[in-house]
């Protein structure tokens, strides 16, 4: 019986070691979650220097008659997240493919169809004397189909 | 051969099965209550409603649902379904009834009900060392102490002929210490992932004070005071830590502090009697950034319960009441089975041993007559 646990013991910490070094990436060829719930702690590890923007992302659609409409998370059934992580990583790549599929989930949920997609930033730049707000910056702009 | 005998010492020496209860309880209790906290139609039927090209299962959920298809999505009302019946199996856990079996089954309805939440494209880190923990203690002997299926065997052994109501403290197991160890390594290796990720992204400017400042800002801003660090984000409230996060010296020393106690936790599995300093200073780094940043490590401080020798504990608590307080004591008639049972049970609970007990002369009967003594 202790050998078995012994294996078990084994086979769990091995997993989260390497887990925990990003060994799966090198090795396997997939991300460090692939074995969830063993998965790596990179939480917070990019550096932030003085003059660095806290960003606020704004989508923007614009509906066929040429009207402009913010495109909120609630508005496509996503929680704060997944906004951040597909919608505007979405937009900010230009991948077309993808800011169309969420056009759809807009159609879809808001009855406005969306023929173009932009986004933009603003927020806090850090600095010696506190937050300083940052003026917006237009990101990018995705045209969803020919006009 | 000797690096086995140093191993099977190390992992399958005789431990205490109050102890490895205990974080059975405080581990089933944790994860009822973040389940509990979910309002489960809300989400699924959220998560189910989202369309397949944000759909990524993980492998482990892929593997739950192969018996269903390959391809198989399980709807929102199927996830409903197993939310209930973990809710109902974690409840048979707790109290430690069939408790391998109950353990298990609650183990795989909260990694199916999780595994499906981080299906979309989006993972967090605070539930994998709950998942974890309990699947090591679904493999243990966990029920063998404060359970239910534990209670019902010490009865039955009255009714085989013990006339003493056994100690609640007092079961050992060579098997009974190695899930804690686990679980006391897993939380070193989280800790140590933390720390090389920082250092290799980043070197020593992580501890240059503004990226702290830019973290607790950003989550302040993010989360305000009165979200946990889920939902829509935005609070008109902005949180305690945009004011806390203005301060750039505060930040530094608490970099440098962060970053330290996560490089050096292991620390503890080495020399265990600093574990009362380094778990209080996990428990402040966590409550920290959950005030300040929203972040919910809170389950991390539950889980430290495998850093503690239980027993021992109450024990010594105990040691400390009785000095103090008047001791009730109850009297049982070892000659009937009723009697002892009646005492068997109410030892089972008097973890601090603040109840004497005592063999009455005939004819007493009953453990109903009480006198106080000092």
């Amino acid at each position: 019986m202790t050998r078995v646990v012994s294996f078990v013991i084994s086979v769990i910490l091995t997993l989260q070691l390497a887990a925990s070094f990003d060994l799966f990436p090198r090795f396997l060829s997939r991300p460090s979650h692939f074995l969830w719930p063993v998965m790596n702690y990179p939480m917070y590890s990019s550096a932030h220097y003085e003059g660095a923007v806290i960003a606020r992302y704004r989508v923007f659609g614009r509906t066929a008659d040429g009207s402009e409409v913010q495109v909120t998370a609630d508005d496509l059934g996503l929680n704060f997240r997944k906004f951040q992580d597909l919608t505007i990583a979405a937009l900010r790549d230009r991948d077309v493919r993808r800011a169309a599929a969420f056009a759809e989930i807009y159609r879809v949920r808001m009855g406005t169809r969306l023929v173009a997609m932009r986004l933009e930033r603003d927020g806090y730049v850090l600095t010696r004397d506190g937050l300083q707000p940052a003026p917006p910056v237009r990101l990018s702009a995705v045209l969803l189909q020919a006009q | 051969m000797r690096a086995w005998r140093l191993w099977e010492d190390y992992w399958f020496r005789s431990a205490s099965l109050f102890d490895l209860g205990f974080v059975r309880l405080v581990a089933v209790a944790y994860q009822l209550y973040h389940l509990a906290t979910i309002r489960p139609h809300a989400l699924f039927g959220q998560l189910a409603a989202l369309p397949d090209f944000l759909y990524a299962p993980l492998p482990v959920l892929r593997a739950m649902m192969l018996p269903f298809g390959s391809h198989f999505r399980p709807s929102g009302d199927v996830i409903v379904a197993v939310y209930w019946l973990t809710l109902a199996v974690g409840v048979l856990a707790f109290v430690g009834y069939l408790t391998t079996l109950s353990l298990l089954l609650f183990t795989a309805g909260s990694v199916c009900l999780q595994a499906f939440e981080y299906s979309f494209n989006e993972i967090h880190h605070a539930e994998a060392i709950v998942i974890i923990t309990l699947a090591v203690l679904a493999l243990s002997p966990a029920g063998g102490a404060l359970s239910v299926d534990d209670l019902l065997r010490r009865l039955r052994k009255v009714d085989g002929g013990l006339r003493v109501p056994s100690d609640p403290l007092s079961g050992e197991s060579r098997f009974a210490r190695w899930p804690l160890l686990v679980v006391q390594w897993m939380f070193a290796l989280i800790y140590l992932s933390a720390t090389y990720h920082k250092l290799t992204a980043s070197g020593l400017d992580w501890m240059n004070g503004w990226t702290l400042q830019y973290y607790m800002l950003q989550d302040a801003i993010r989360w305000g005071s009165n979200v946990s660090g889920v939902g829509r984000g935005y609070s008109p409230e902005p949180g305690i830590g945009v004011s806390i996060g203005q301060y750039h010296t505060l930040a530094t020393v608490a970099s440098w502090v962060s970053i330290l106690f996560e490089a050096t936790f292991w620390v503890v599995l080495i020399l265990p009697r600093l574990a009362p300093l380094i778990l209080s200073v996990g428990a402040g780094f966590h409550v920290a950034i959950y005030v300040i940043q929203r972040a919910p490590f809170l389950s991390f401080m539950w889980l430290y319960a495998v850093f503690v020798p239980w027993s021992k504990v109450f024990r010594r608590g105990g040691t400390w009441l009785r000095d103090r307080i008047y001791r009730v004591v109850l009297y049982y008639d070892p000659r009937s089975s009723r009697s002892v049972r009646r005492a068997t049970l109410i030892r089972y609970f008097d973890w601090f041993g603040l109840i004497v007990l005592a063999s009455s002369p005939p004819p007493a009967e009953s453990v109903a007559s009480a006198t106080l003594s000092q």
